[in-house]
């Protein structure tokens, strides 16, 4: 399969047609999938936004971000390093699709993470339950903009690490870098995560309700 | 005492597993684009027709059908034609500069190809005025655009009435209530096509304008979409109704369109039967659906 998708690659690559016809049906389902993800996650900002279109204009962002300057991002992919492509797309679309919402100006979605808006209603004075959906919607926010700045390098290292906690040597030896990298791989995950999470804390809160759209 | 990065960390990890966890609730649509069972997609749709949250993860799953895989293709091999480096370029130094921007963090500005190709042609949107959608040029080919199939539905698949036949007259139609996604998409034969559409519903012999805002993309293709509540359908009342749809150069369009065009015509017309039904009946044709289905 990943022999099959290494030469198909290689041909989508070279422009000729009917690769780039076939890898869209391949990838296709995979980034749709990754995208609604992101997508779905932003329900409730959405009202009133097109949803179909929307879709369909990440979906192609993404083929687009993957093709882009000869297609440096595919290239990047190796069917040796365990990771098969539809996954590798995966991480990427997902990236991508958060970053295009998130840095979107005046997105009808949202232009800064819901977070900090909640967050700045719950410091107030309003314990319990509003306190702790701020805290679920500050963790969503930091995921968020973890996926949209990492590497699918790095992405695919807190995969491993965090989600499947797997031991060092384990992804020392799935990703062909050494123990010490790995270590510094994950003290460097766990910093960026905390400056992300303060930074979103130090964000001011808007000044007018429904400043959203 | 643990360290609060490391507990940070696996907060995040939690939440990331949840998301992917095998029997969270959006699997069942992510599935759909995939290409779920018939059976499934049915299921779905059906609660969609009476719940206006899986209404839009509807719209979000539901599969991506041909037209959009071949604005997709086109899409790349345009991205891949304007790449291409010059007999003089130096590729590599743009090779070295995007590899650096890789592991940088993702910039603000993020404007994809597709948005900057339709922020050159006319801002993205073109606003509806009454009836009629304005486009800025005529279109050198009235008769170059299709009708794509993706209109969306419950029940059988939608066909347009050339496709069935003069004077076939269909067994079961699709059928839409308020909350049913619908999507009318012209596609453009070329991508220099542009031109103005005017919708109406045939109703009871009767033919009446359909006011309806269409969204053109880069390539030129004709877009509206929503529910059929939130499009004005609705208004037409319960009942089969024929969408008509005529699409040309803005000064060839009469004010009174109707399939199908009249011979000569500067402009093409499309037709599709539907059913607009209640969210109460869309229910009970689902279950009946789901009943005969399992009794299979």
């Amino acid at each position: 399969m990943n022999t099959d998708d290494t030469h198909l690659l290689e041909r989508a690559l070279a422009s000729e047609p009917q690769a780039v016809r076939m890898l869209v049906d391949r990838l296709t389902p995979v980034i749709h999938v990754r995208v609604g993800r992101v997508l779905a996650r932003r329900q409730a900002g959405a009202l009133g936004r097109d949803l179909r279109q929307e879709v369909e204009d990440l979906v192609q962002e993404v083929f687009t971000a993957l093709f882009e300057r000869q297609g440096r991002l595919l290239r990047g992919w190796s069917n040796d390093k365990g990771l098969s492509l539809p996954n590798y797309v995966g991480l990427i679309a997902e990236r991508r699709a958060i970053n295009v919402l998130v840095s979107r100006k005046k997105s009808p979605w949202t232009e800064r993470p819901m977070a900090a808006d909640d967050l700045g209603r719950a410091l107030g004075s309003t314990p319990g339950h509003e306190a702790r959906a701020s805290e679920s919607d500050l963790l969503r926010a930091v995921l968020d903009r973890m996926k949209a700045e990492l590497s699918p390098h790095g992405l695919r290292l807190f995969e491993l690490l965090m989600l499947e906690q797997r031991d060092v040597a384990e992804v020392a030896a799935a990703t062909d870098m050494t123990p010490a990298a790995i270590y510094a791989w994950r003290s460097r995950l766990a910093k960026r995560a905390r400056a992300i999470r303060d930074g979103l804390l130090a964000e001011p809160a808007p000044s007018a309700v429904g400043g959203s759209r | 005492m643990s360290d609060p990065d490391d507990d940070l960390l696996d907060a995040l990890a939690d939440l990331a597993r949840s998301d992917a966890a095998p029997d969270h609730p959006d699997r069942r649509w992510e599935a759909l684009a995939d290409g779920a069972s018939p059976n499934e997609e049915a299921a779905l749709r059906a609660r969609a027709a009476r719940d206006p949250d899986a209404a839009r993860r509807l719209e979000i799953f539901a599969p991506l059908g041909e037209a959009s895989r071949a604005r997709f293709v086109d899409g790349i091999l345009s991205t891949l034609a304007a790449d291409a480096p010059s007999p003089s370029g130096d590729a590599s130094g743009d090779a070295a500069r995007a590899a650096d921007a890789d592991t940088a963090p993702a910039p603000d500005n993020v404007v994809p190809f597709v948005r900057r190709r339709a922020a050159l042609i006319i801002g993205g949107l073109v606003a509806a005025a009454a009836a009629v959608l304005i486009a800025t040029t005529l279109t050198p080919d009235p008769q170059s655009y299709a009708l794509s199939p993706e209109i969306g539905g419950l029940g059988p698949p939608v066909r347009t009435v050339a496709d069935r036949g003069p004077g076939a007259q269909p067994e079961r139609l699709p059928y839409f209530a308020p909350s049913t996604p619908i999507r009318l998409r012209l596609r453009a034969g070329s991508p220099g096509d542009r031109a103005a559409v005017r919708a109406a519903v045939r109703a009871d012999g009767v033919t009446r304008p359909w006011p309806i805002e269409f969204h053109v993309s880069a390539e030129g293709h004709l877009t509206a979409q929503g529910s059929v509540e939130a499009l004005g359908l609705w208004r037409f009342g319960p009942g089969r109704r024929t969408i008509v749809l005529a699409v040309g150069p803005p000064d060839a369009l009469p004010e009174q369109i109707d399939h199908p065009a009249p011979p000569g015509a500067d402009w093409q017309s499309f037709a599709v039967d539907v059913e607009l039904v209640s969210a109460s009946e869309a229910q009970r044709r689902a279950a009946d659906s789901a009943d005969s289905a399992e009794s299979r």
